[in-house]
Order: structure tokens, then sequence, then C-alpha cells
């Protein structure tokens, strides 16, 4: 399987662990890239033309609601997958996110599996 | 002076006032032309009326007597002074001269004045005079002609005394008039002084009374509008007056007062609102918080255990050889624990969720699509999502829902919420047995749903406590608390918003059940026949 994906997370110990539910996608060929702030995924998504995003919302520089925005603004057809991981689970923050263009609205703590099994889904859904 | 007298008295003070003056000018004018009045008709009537007939009379009298008298001298030169005509006409004059003396008398008494006492003298004298000459030529004695032109004479002086008499009679009569209307002219200016004064007397006294009783008035609307306005106001005058005024002042004064109180009140209940309401936001924002803070540690936690788990199973345990059975019972251990983690990680997570719920539904921010319902897919929905508990468990699910039930008018999420709670709770505490979820319409326009089990049941004296916040029971021989504690208190409030109750009936070691109503979508339905029943 090939594929990028794109972790953005200030959270050193949460980029880890979502690389790590992630491992087996890189065992298969997926490339994973992480940034620790907004303004750095955004420069990566620019760059690189990640097929899944995966957005924490509380980042300095640039909040996840604002990255998946941008994201939705410049980019057209070759759209990346954006999916918001986030601690703000409240009715408010998932409506925000809706508005923002994500396409999967996630909560912290996560499963892994269940992460895995998205992440999987949408690369497989990109590639038909 | 108006100040003490009570206000009744006060405004029966200006119209007395002008009254009586009015009623005194009134009696001085009248009495004043009274006199005016008699002093006229005196003068016209009494004086002057006499003075005119007296005068009338004594000069006709006078007239005829001289007449009588020319008669007899003229008869005397051919007649005898023994002649009976003589002797007749003698008798005549001098009865005459009777007459004539009376009338003077008369007008003499009648003289208004001493203007005329002169007049009156010298008609006397002549008079006098005029007698005795007559009563010589009378006396039988030849006529002499020097006494007929003194007696011509006396007449003629008496004549001209006579009418001057009468002339002097109508001026003093005329000097009594003039003067009378003179002063009955002045009488009338006085009586519109009189009335000017008593008019403006009177506007001073109703303007005095008027400003003494308006004034205090004034002031106390001023006084109760600054206080209606929630100004200061430095204190109430006039609370020592004895009259109306000063009751009304007393009581104003009270008015401030207890406005006053009033208002430091409310200040202090909003001031406390206030505080409450700033302590509760801060609650909120600081719940939200924490949950945030919270998450992440557990995400790390939980995520990075399932890993270990995942690492474990596929990688690890795959290469260690079982033979030992201190590494299998590691093994076991090591699984046993892991699960431990993650569950209690997930209860966790789960207390977080729900104080942040029971927050958001006690500061009223939580969000309520009320909708109509159908019962049946409520319970339905509610069985999947359970399904791999009471499933885990062994525990068959029942359902008994009347197929012509009303839908109820409710939040989806919150219904769900509430069943799946009821449902986790009810296989939790259920060993073997079923669950059985029904539902049924009551007499009062809701819908009855109920959850039961044939678990542990709760002891009486827990019953009540079990849906207060953190409050667990049951469980307690294992002294393992499980849940969050909260899950019922969130079902009650859930069920209390939308207008319906939760109860539990239970009997320890038969088994529990749960049952809260909700009010149909249209309005009260008809109370049908096949289920509807009351339910409580």
């Amino acid at each position: 399987m090939t594929g990028k994906i794109l972790i953005a997370d200030d959270e050193p110990h949460i980029r880890r662990l979502i690389e790590q539910s992630l491992d087996e996608l890189e065992d298969e060929g997926v490339v994973i890239e992480s940034a620790a702030d907004g303004a750095a995924a955004l420069e990566i998504v620019e760059r690189e033309h990640p097929d899944v995003v995966i957005l924490d919302v509380m980042m300095p520089e640039m909040s996840g609601f604002e990255v998946c925005e941008r994201i939705r603004q410049f980019s057209g057809p070759g759209a990346p997958y954006v999916l918001l991981l986030t601690a703000k689970g409240q009715e408010y923050d998932r409506r925000r996110g809706e508005s923002a263009g994500a396409d999967r609205y996630m909560t912290k703590p996560f499963s892994p599996d269940a992460l895995l099994a998205i992440v999987r889904e949408a690369l497989d859904h990109r590639r038909r | 002076m108006i100040a003490n007298r009570s206000i009744r008295t006060a405004v029966f003070i200006a119209p007395a006032i002008i009254i009586s003056l009015m009623l005194a000018v009134i009696v001085i004018f009248d009495h004043a032309l009274r006199q005016q009045q008699s002093a006229f008709l005196e003068v016209v009537h009494g004086p002057l009326a006499q003075a005119t007939t007296s005068t009338t009379r004594l000069l006709l009298q006078v007239s005829e007597v001289q007449a009588e008298l020319l008669r007899y001298t003229q008869l005397r030169q051919r007649l005898s002074a023994e002649d009976p005509v003589l002797g007749d006409l003698r008798e005549s004059i001098l009865s005459k001269y009777e007459i004539i003396s009376e009338t003077f008398e008369a007008l003499r008494s009648a003289s208004p004045g001493p203007g005329e006492a002169d007049v009156i003298a010298n008609i006397e004298d002549f008079l006098t005079i005029h007698k005795a000459v007559s009563a010589r030529l009378v006396s039988g004695a030849p006529i002499d002609t020097m006494s007929v032109s003194t007696v011509m004479a006396h007449y003629q002086q008496l004549q001209g005394y006579i009418a001057e008499f009468a002339e002097r009679s109508l001026e003093s009569a005329q000097t009594t008039t003039d003067r009378t209307e003179r002063e009955v002219r002045s009488l009338a200016q006085w009586l519109v002084i009189g009335s000017v004064v008593v008019i403006l007397v009177a506007i001073l006294v109703t303007v005095y009374v008027g400003r003494a009783i308006s004034k205090p008035i004034i002031g106390m609307i001023d006084i109760l509008t600054a206080i209606a306005a929630g100004k200061a106001v430095p204190g109430v005058p006039g609370q020592q007056r004895r009259d109306e005024i000063g009751a009304m002042a007393r009581a104003v004064a009270v008015f401030d007062t207890v406005t006053r109180e009033l208002r430091e009140n409310e200040r202090s209940l909003e001031e406390a609102r206030r505080h409450a309401e700033s302590a509760n936001a801060a609650k909120s924002a600081f719940l939200a918080n924490v949950s945030h803070e919270l998450r992440t540690p557990l995400t790390s936690i939980l995520g990075f255990t399932s890993i270990i788990q995942r690492r474990l199973e596929r990688s690890i345990l795959p290469g260690v050889t079982s033979d030992d059975p201190k590494t299998a019972a590691a093994v076991v251990q090591v699984r046993e624990n892991l699960d431990i983690i993650l569950a209690e990680g997930e209860r966790l997570t789960a207390l977080i969720n729900n104080v942040l719920d029971l927050e958001k539904i006690e500061a009223g921010e939580m969000t309520w699509n009320i909708e109509p319902l159908d019962v049946g897919d409520l319970i339905t929905q509610s069985r999947s999502a359970t399904a791999s508990l009471h499933e885990a468990r062994g525990l068959a699910f029942e359902t008994a829902v009347p197929p012509s039930l009303p839908a109820v008018r409710a939040d989806r999420d919150k219904i769900i919420q509430v069943l799946i709670n009821l449902i986790s709770n009810a296989a939790k505490f259920t060993a073997a047995g079923h669950i059985r979820c029904a539902a049924k319409l009551c007499d009062d326009g809701f819908v009855e749903i109920s959850v039961s089990d044939t678990g542990s049941g709760i002891a009486r004296e827990d019953q009540n406590a079990v849906f207060e916040k953190f409050r667990q029971v049951g469980d307690t021989l294992t002294g393992k608390p499980t849940g969050t504690g909260l899950g019922l208190a969130i079902c009650r409030e859930i069920i209390d918003h939308f207008g319906g109750t939760i109860r539990l009936e239970s009997t320890p070691g038969l088994g529990s059940t749960f049952s809260f109503t909700i009010p149909c979508a249209s309005g009260t339905p008809v109370a049908e026949a096949f289920s509807s029943e009351d339910c409580r």
C-alpha cells in the first residue's frame, strides 16, 4: 500500500502514539510525516500533498480548525482526508469541526485499532 | 399657622374668611345705606312736607283773614258797628287767628333747622302785630285809613316772610338731599374699594391656604419620585407636623426606609447572583479545562496500553515458551493487569464525560433536540448498543412494546443515553436470567418505559440514594466500585428536563425495575383501552 499520512499534534507522546497505532500501514509502505504545530502542518500539506491528515485542535501557531479550513480553501479534487482528533469533545466543538470541513471528528482518548481502521479505509477509498 | 391645623380645616378657612368679609361689607353698607335712606326720608316726609303744607296753609289762612278784614273795613263804612253782619265777620276774623296760630305752631315745630329760626321769629312778630292791628280794626272803632294801610303793609311783609320760609325750607331740604346724594356716592366708592379689598384678601388667603396645602404635597411628590428613581433622599421634611401632611411625611419616610432596604437587599441579592454566576462560569470553565487536561494523559495511557497489548499478543507472546508455569502465570497476570488498566482508563473517561454532561445540564447549557420519537426504535437502538454487555453475560433480552404506542417528545440521543445506562446497570448486576424492556401508555399523557432485571436488587435503605451523585450502591460484597456514580444522576436530570419522572422498584435478591415517563408527542392522547393504565 502506498500513500502519505500527516500527523499534526503539539504533544510528542500523542504523535508517537498515533505513529505507533498506524505502524502496520508504515510496514506496508505508507509514508508518515509529523508536525508539531498548525503552521508547520499546513506547510507540509502544501508541499507533500498527503492523502490523510490527522489534526489536533489545540495547537500553537494555528488551531486544527484553521488548518482544516485552509486545506479546504486551496486544495481541489485531490484534497486530503482530514481527521480531527481532539480532547475537546463538546458538541459545540464537534459542530465547529464539521463547519471547518473535516471528514471525521474523533475525541481523545481514542482506540488505536479504531484509528487504524478509519485511516486504512480512507486510504482505500482514495485509491479507488 | 396652617401647619398644625388639619387640611380638612384649612380648606375651610379660606372660604370662611372670604364669606365673613363679604358679609361684614354687606352688613356695613346695608346699615349705612339704611341710615342715609332714613335721613333722606325723614327730610322728605317730615320737615319738608310739613313745612310745605304748613306754609301753604298759613299763606292761605293769612290771605283769608286779610280778605275778610278788607271786607270788614269796607262794610264798616256803610254799616254801624253793631250790625250783625259785622259781628259775624269779626268773630270769623278772630277765630281765623286761632287757626292761624295753630298752623304757625305746627310750622314752628316742623322747622327743620336753625337757618329758618330768624324767619320764624319774623313771621311770629308780624303775625302778632297783624293780629293786634286787626283786633283794633274790628273792635268797633271807626276805620282809619292809616290802620288799613298798616295792616296791608304787614300783610305783605308777612307774605314775604312766609314765602322766604318756604324757600328756605326747600333749600334746606335740597341741602339734605344733596348731602345724602354725596354720601351715597361716597358710600358707593367705599363699597367698590371695600369689595376690591375683600377680593384681594380673598385671593391672598386662597393663595396662601392653597400653597400651605400644595407646597408640602408637591415636596412629597418630588421625594416620592426621587425614591422611585432610586435616588438618595436626605430626609423627609414635615414629619413633626400634626396634620395630614405630617402623617403623609411619616408614611413617606417609612416608604423611603423600606425602599432603601429593598434596594439594598436587591443589590446584595444581585451581587450574590453575580458571584454565583461567575463562580458557576468559573466552575464550568475549570471543568472544561480539567477535562481537557485529563484527556491528554489519558489518551497516552489508554493508547499505549492498547499498543502494548497489541505488541504483546502479536510480537512478544508468540516467542515466549509457556512451558514454564511461572512464565505462564506471569503472562496471565500481565494480560489481566493490562485489561484492568484499560477498563479503569475507560471508566475515568466515562467519568469525565459524565461530569461534563451533568455540569452542562445543571448550568442549562445542554443542547436539546426535541422531536417526536418512536419508543420501539429507541429500545431497539439501545439494545444493540448494549448487546456486547448482556450477550457476554448470557442474559436474555425481552422487549414488550405495544404496537399502537404513541410517539414521545424528547431528544433521541438523551433518551438512548438513559436507556443504555439503565440496561448497562441491569446487565452489570444480573448474573443470570433476563433483562426486560417494556413500554406502556399512561392516563396522564405520558409513556412509561421500564427496564427490569433479575439481578441482585437494591436494599430498601439504598433505594432513595441511587439517583444521587457519587452514591454507588450494590457490589458492596466485593468492595469493587464500577461505573462513575453519576449515571443515574444524569438519567434523572434528563428525564426531569422532559417533564417526566424516574423511579425504582426493587426487591433484594429478585431484581430491580427502573421506570421513567416521557410526554407523548401529540399533547394528551385519548386514553386507549388496550394498555392505558395508571402508572403510579
